[in-house]
């Protein structure tokens, strides 16, 4: 039973992988590559690279977590079988990681990853009433839906702020408030329908220009609380936040641009290799948005 | 007023739609019948442009589709998203501000719970919801009296009536003759692709005995040998 399960999940990977244009060997090599840099990062910064591979684990683990999914597995397999496949899920996540922290002997937060594996195994998140509350109602739907799936990781990066916080330690909430303004970018990872975009009455160059302002806005309010008791705080570190949301902040517009690149497939290789590109070197954005946005605008002709 | 002139639909090989025209005028109801896959969505699809065609689509509000409600027959609500957020969503996208919402929500729908988790019915009245907040001038709606209850589907009627009073367009698609009775002023029979038949509404009661009549001599016979 379980066997046939992940099995058939590896299947529906390497569709997925295949949808995205990519032939599985080569897929497997760009995993190779990830981890490659995964540890490079480590080496760079050894303290600040554990805490991105835990919770970048973490937030991997809470979304399968997610409760329709779990009730699917509950409803078709025993208690046990339903255990065992979630342990084994988390496992095989969390494996990449974790070979990468044992490499760099970080027995702490190897031992974290394994915790954080197995606790998410057991639990499933019910919702606070009948929807978890957003700052964003009406105003949909990327913010709403990517809060809705990553409440738990804010939760943990303004926990950690507040450590930072209470420690002096600008340098960790830096850290936070980047972690947080880079998980607002995947929120636009997510396609919508046709039809919603059939909907709206913009011009292509009005409706990207609104997603922009509107994704800033919205970046802004979950990270506003942070940036303004850190500029109170470290008034002197003033020009590092500057530097990182500015680079965050032109970041979001070209995350978007590429969405509506893709539209209506999700990102795939080409677009994500560019986002990376421009995540290592924030100046490649300048150059590669004007183009991007033109490439975005003539396909959004097609759908507006 | 929306004007179809030679609309033609290919997907590869197989022609969907052969030459459609038609006139269909302000302040009237239109029910579309046919069987399934005379090519009645799609017919729906290409008015709203969301499917390339050949020919022409012509009307007074120019673009079509920003005047346009479109009701589709399974609509589709993304994961995480409650009915009042799905309503935003909608309204926002033709730039339309909803006040007191909670007041406007004829259909007592759950709109603080997610959408995809509502039952067929009420995703149903969500969307015909949201569509009708948008305000359009023309509107299609595709089945939007299927799996809906006895009191909404009333409702339903009432709203359709009132539109056309109000000298909306509208485009109706049912396999529920007695609604399109209640609400249309012209039902058009689509086969294979082409409008066979236009019925007025004087004629309702004579085509649902021919097609009663129809109907029953050719498929339960072959039943029951």
């Amino acid at each position: 039973m379980v066997n046939s399960y992940l099995r058939l999940q590896y299947k529906l990977l390497t569709r997925h992988i295949k949808a995205m244009g990519l032939p599985i060997p080569v897929a497997f090599l760009l995993l190779l590559g990830l981890g490659y840099l995964i540890h490079y990062a480590l080496v760079q910064y050894p303290v600040f690279g554990c805490y991105a591979v835990i919770l970048g684990n973490f937030q991997l683990l809470f979304l399968l977590t997610e409760k329709n999914r779990n009730d699917f597995l509950k409803n078709t397999y025993s208690k046990r079988e339903f255990h065992t496949i979630r342990l084994w899920e988390n496992g095989l996540v969390i494996l990449p990681s974790f070979i990468i922290l044992l490499v760099h002997n970080q027995w702490l937060y190897t031992l974290l990853l394994i915790l954080l594996a197995v606790v998410f195994a057991f639990l499933t998140f019910k919702t606070f009433g009948k929807s978890i509350p957003t700052p964003f109602a009406k105003k949909p739907f990327e913010f709403i839906i990517g809060f809705r799936r990553s409440y738990l990781l804010l939760l943990v990066l303004y926990l950690l702020a507040g450590i930072g916080f209470y420690v002096a330690n600008p340098n960790l909430v830096l850290f936070c408030i980047a972690c947080i303004a880079l998980t607002c970018v995947f929120y636009y990872q997510l396609p919508e329908p046709i039809f919603y975009l059939w909907n709206d009455h913009h011009t292509p160059r009005g409706f990207l220009m609104r997603k922009f302002r509107r994704g800033i806005l919205q970046c802004l309010l979950v990270t506003l609380p942070l940036i303004l008791i850190y500029i109170l705080l470290f008034p002197s570190d003033l020009f590092n936040a500057c530097i990182l949301l500015g680079g965050v902040f032109f970041l979001l517009p070209f995350a978007i641009t590429l969405k509506y690149v893709a539209y209506p497939r999700e990102i795939n290789f080409p677009e994500g290799f560019a986002l990376a590109l421009c995540f290592s070197f924030y100046p490649l954005i300048l150059a590669l948005l004007p183009f991007y946005y033109i490439k975005a605008i003539n396909n959004l002709k097609n759908h507006l | 007023m929306i004007e179809l002139i030679n609309l033609s639909k290919s997907f590869g090989q197989h022609q969907v739609l052969h030459e459609v025209s038609y006139t269909f005028s302000d302040g009237k109801v239109y029910g579309i019948v046919g069987e399934n896959g005379a090519g009645k969505t799609t017919l729906f699809r290409c008015i709203a442009g969301l499917e390339t065609a050949i020919g022409s689509i012509k009307s007074d509000l120019q673009p079509l589709k920003n005047n346009l409600g479109y009701l589709t027959s399974d609509p589709y609500f993304l994961s995480k998203l409650t009915g009042e957020e799905y309503i935003y969503l909608l309204t926002d996208a033709r730039g339309k501000k909803i006040k007191n919402l909670s007041e406007r929500n004829i259909f007592e729908l759950p709109l603080k719970e997610y959408a995809s988790s509502y039952s067929t019915g009420m995703k149903k009245k969500l969307a015909l919801t949201a569509t009708l907040l948008q305000d359009n001038s023309y509107y299609i709606l595709d089945e939007p009296f299927n799996g809906i209850d006895l009191q909404s589907s009333i409702i339903l009627t009432e709203i359709i009536l009132r539109l056309k009073a109000m000298g909306k367009t509208i485009l109706i698609s049912s396999h529920i003759f007695s609604t399109l009775r209640d609400t249309c002023d012209e039902i058009l029979v689509l086969e294979a692709g082409r409008i066979s038949k236009s019925v007025k509404k004087e004629e309702f009661g004579d085509f649902e005995e021919e097609m009663k009549e129809q109907i029953l001599k050719k498929d339960i016979d072959k039943l029951w040998l």
